[in-house]
């Protein structure tokens, strides 16, 4: 026998080699191969650190849009913009920017602007560039009035929201409230719009007879209302430009609740036949016919289209106790939708569809909650304990709601996604009914 | 051995290109490691004196357990099963028939040879006798390939102690307090993001690819990612890989 068959004659030797050989061989070409892969399911819910820088140029008295920006970005709940006196250069538009000291600055993201003349108006240049790439995420000219110039420095808020968070901003946008001065009977109703952030608030009616429900139109330029000058409900509609009115329905004992179609051709209303008993109805705006949608003993009101306009959510008792329901305009049996909690009501569909803001006393209190019909889950999203009248920004991703502070109402949002909340400075007076429109 | 041979397969399913690079490894290695064994295996008398002056090194006491244990029982291995490691078995072979006529001359033309690094590993005792060291050879070629495998194989068992695992969950939760989720993250998004590193675990480059978010998502990737730079070292430097890739699939 040969040595060069020792293999043979000891086989086992040549397995165990083997598998030796297998087990590295295996284990090298597996890791030289699939790369390590980390899987992230979650991120923070740190707000993104930004600086803002501010504006050059001057164009008179006015407006420190740097200022406007900041608080608009701070109010959303998802940026943390560095304090001002923290900055360390505070270049203009198309000045390069020394990105170890941003950095050092611990900002992710740096927005630069400029107003300027632009002929017998205004321009303002912004850039937003991202710190930790070098990259300039936005290169932007607005044009740009004096009077509007907080409108402006609101849209470049939008556009930095939009470019960072991914869904459109909505500072640039309008609410509308009530607001109540004086004591009963010497009280005083004031229809208000205001820019998003509370500022430039201007009163559109006023009246010693009770205002109530104001709801923007889907185009941002009217204003439907229930008001009771002359004693009755009555729901009008008013152009806010010219401040033209119309009243559109004196039926019955009660006019109340109007919502528009997502078309902005019809209004859903709560209407009363003189016996009391409350039921929805739809209006066409411009034909003036009614159409009743439900009939039933209970109390149906508050209504508020779906975004497909195909369907009304609504408050009813039909139940017992206020809870959400929903029905199709073309008639058949009302579906509830809210389960959970003794009392929900005033529902408001998110611009999405997926989801309603409505008052609930599901988590002890009045608060604003938020139901998710895909689901059906419902969270609370502020701590009352008499918070009312919830509407969603136009972007869908805020609340603006009036809550109690001191025996009167303010004007408050909340972010639902971070929590974030504020409250808006208003006058000193007793803030009802808020509503979130769009610019027109 | 069985950890090992567990740990293989697992990797081995995660795809068909392991599969195949292992099986490519496997006949090449197999085929090197028979024809090193045959070569070592042979009487020929050129290769013996490079193995000679290893009789004259010095031996560090901790090197002499395995040849001496080997030494004591040489003739139980023909039937011992195959749970020890192989070294004892390869030195268990029957001594050689025709030992060189000529150990003692040469080892002082080549000393400088004798340092090689594997031969000491396992030089037997001086009192080993001139007649093994046909057996010394072939153990010393085969020491070679063992430590050049036993190196493959530390690393394999780092694998297998969850060195790497601990890494990625280091990388993982660094990242994760690093990203600012965009509204549109959400559960649906699946984004891969290739991250080169050098070490010490600054991040050179992140590059999102394969991704069905939108440009703020895109945006809040990369972002993440050099924010969380210099991303954590493993423990074991072994471990450290130059590619890493991040999956981002939020899970609500």
């Amino acid at each position: 026998m040969t040595d060069s068959v020792w293999w043979c004659r000891q086989p086992w030797r040549v397995v165990r080699l083997w598998l030796c050989l297998v087990c590295c061989a295996g284990g090298w070409s597996a890791t030289a191969t699939a790369q390590l892969v980390v899987q992230i399911t979650r991120g923070s819910d740190a707000p993104i650190p930004v600086a803002v820088v501010p504006f050059v140029g001057n164009v008179g008295p006015g407006v420190d849009l740097a200022a406007v920006v900041t608080a608009d970005l701070e109010r959303s709940g998802r940026f943390k913009v560095l304090p001002r006196t923290d900055l360390l250069a505070q270049p203009a538009p198309g000045e390069p920017l020394l990105w170890a000291d941003w950095r050092r600055l611990a900002v992710d993201h740096v927005l630069v602007g400029r107003v300027r003349a632009n002929g017998a108006t205004l321009a303002v240049d912004y850039e937003l560039y991202n710190v930790t790439t070098g990259e300039r995420l936005l290169g932007l000219s607005l044009p740009a009035a004096l009077p509007t110039l907080r409108t402006s420095a609101h849209r470049v808020a939008d556009a930095v929201y939009e470019r960072l968070i991914g869904v459109p901003g909505a500072f640039a946008s309008r609410l509308a409230y009530v607001a109540v001065e004086g004591r009963a009977p010497q009280q005083r109703f004031r229809l208000v719009v205001a820019d998003a952030d509370g500022e430039n608030a201007t009163t559109v009616l006023s009246s010693q007879q009770p205002v109530m429900a104001p709801a923007f139109s889907p185009d941002g330029t009217q204003l439907a209302y229930v008001s009771f000058e002359g004693g009755r409900s009555a729901v009008w509609v008013q152009q806010l430009r010219t401040g033209e009115r119309e009243r559109v329905s004196a039926r019955g004992s009660l006019n109340d609740a109007p919502a528009w179609s997502p078309d902005g051709t019809q209004l859903a209303l709560a209407l009363a036949s003189e016996g009391g008993n409350v039921d929805l109805w739809v209006l066409q705006l411009a034909a003036r016919t009614l159409v009743r949608v439900t009939n039933d003993p209970a109390i149906d009101t508050e209504p508020a289209f779906a975004p497909d306009g195909q369907s009304l959510y609504f408050t009813s008792d039909r139940g017992g106790r206020a809870q959400i329901y929903r029905v199709p305009l073309v008639g058949g049996r009302p579906q509830r939708v809210s389960w959970e909690g003794a009392y929900n009501a005033r529902p408001r569909v998110s611009p999405d569809g997926s989801r309603l803001a409505l008052i609930s006393t599901a988590a002890g209190g009045y608060r604003i909650g938020v139901l998710e019909l895909a689901t059906g889950t419902l969270r609370s999203v502020t701590d009352g304990p008499n918070d009312e009248s919830p509407a969603f920004a136009p972007n869908g991703q805020w609340l603006v709601f009036a809550a109690r502070r001191a025996g009167r109402g303010v004007l408050a949002t909340v972010a639902i996604d971070s929590g974030a909340r504020t409250v808006l400075t208003a006058p000193a007076a007793d803030i009802r009914s808020p509503t979130w429109g769009r610019l027109p | 051995m069985n950890a090992e041979a567990s740990l293989f397969l697992a990797r081995a399913s995660v795809s068909q290109r392991a599969v195949l690079g292992s099986l490519l490894g496997h006949v090449v290695v197999v085929g090197l490691s028979l024809l090193l064994a045959r070569l070592s295996w042979s009487p020929d008398a050129r290769v013996v004196p490079q193995v000679q002056p290893i009789q004259t090194v010095l031996v560090e006491a901790s090197a002499l357990r395995r040849p001496a244990r080997s030494a004591v029982k040489p003739v139980v291995t023909g039937a011992e099963p195959v749970v020890m490691p192989p070294v004892p078995a390869v030195v268990a072979a029957p001594p050689m028939p025709q030992p060189t006529a000529a150990p003692s001359r040469k080892p002082r033309q080549r000393p400088p040879v004798a340092a090689a690094a594997p031969a000491r590993a396992l030089t037997p005792p001086p009192a080993a006798t001139v007649s093994r060291a046909a057996a010394q050879a072939r153990l010393t070629a085969e020491a070679a390939l063992e430590a050049q495998l036993s190196a493959e194989t530390s690393r394999a068992t780092a694998l297998a102690q969850g060195g790497l695992d601990e890494w990625n969950l280091r990388v993982r939760e660094r990242v994760e307090s690093n990203w600012y989720r965009p509204a549109t993250a959400r559960r649906g998004l699946h984004c891969r993001v290739a991250v080169t590193l050098v070490p010490g675990g600054t991040v050179v480059s992140a590059v999102v690819e394969d991704c069905n978010g939108d440009a703020a998502v895109r945006e809040s990737l990369r972002t993440a990612v050099l924010r969380s730079s210099p991303l954590p070292m493993p423990q074991d430097a072994r471990l450290f890989e130059r590619q890493l890739v991040l999956e981002f699939t939020p899970d609500d």
